[in-house]
């Protein structure tokens, strides 16, 4: 069973600003992946992921829900505080917000791409796990010990 | 010089507010809009965690026609005013961007 990744990375400012001056001096074009998210720190990581929009992001892979105002139901939260929250996670990258263009012109929470797990490259190292597939694998390693 | 050019993040000023900075230089069929073929859209936004406020563009600067590169120079508060940017190119305009990012997040 493979899991797929959001890679989530931590680079100063500075830093990536030099890398793009680095790129353009090479003349190297420079994509950024879907599958990977810059952060300054990991305070600022902190800051703007809070648990309440971990928890949007668990429910999304875990309940497909249909629309945002379903999502809010799922997590008991008021539905413009959890619009709200999508927000920022589409613009960061996370998920996407659809048009599902029914009749309420709802907008459907999708992730960017299927992935399982929010691997954080910090000193720390760790992932979060969304799906319920990286649920089922740690718990079969922990069985397995 | 070979394109794209994409990059972005979130980071945070001294006082925490958060932000997001986007990088994005394109090339694309040359239209009316960019008649050059590249499109340059160099954005900072503040996120508001407030729930009652909006996020903020605090810096934009793009390049399509009749204006050339320029800068949305009342932001947040008005996005139609522009101020034109003495630059040519837009290595030199990033350039630019890179200099007031660091200004206001410091």
């Amino acid at each position: 069973m493979k899991l797929k990744a959001m890679n989530v990375y931590f680079k100063k400012t500075d830093d990536l600003f030099g890398e793009i001056n680095q790129s353009i001096s090479k003349k190297k074009p420079l994509v950024q992946k879907k599958s990977s998210i810059n952060f300054d720190s990991p305070q600022t990581w902190r800051s703007l992921m809070n648990n309440q929009k971990q928890e949007i992001l668990v429910a999304i892979a875990r309940y497909n829900p249909s629309s945002v105002y379903q999502l809010a139901k799922i997590l008991g939260r008021p539905s413009q505080h959890t619009l709200k929250d999508c927000r920022h996670l589409e613009l960061v990258g996370f998920i996407k917000l659809v048009d599902s263009r029914d009749a309420r012109a709802s907008l459907r929470p999708e992730l960017a791409f299927e992935y399982d797990v929010i691997r954080l490259h910090s000193p720390m190292n760790f992932s979060i796990l969304l799906s319920t597939k990286s649920e089922q694998l740690i718990e079969r390693a922990c069985g397995a010990v | 010089m070979r394109l794209p050019i994409e990059r972005s993040s979130q980071c945070q000023d001294s006082s925490g507010r958060l932000y997001r900075w986007e990088i994005s230089v394109r090339l694309m069929p040359a239209n009316e809009l960019y008649p050059e073929g590249v499109k340059a859209v160099f954005r900072l936004i503040r996120f508001e965690l407030n729930y009652r406020s909006k996020d903020q563009v605090v810096l934009l600067i793009d390049n399509h026609a009749p204006y050339g590169f320029h800068e949305h120079d009342l932001l947040p508060q008005n996005h139609s005013s522009r101020r034109k940017l003495n630059v040519e190119t837009w290595q030199t305009a990033l350039v630019y961007f890179q200099e007031r990012c660091k200004e206001i997040l410091r």
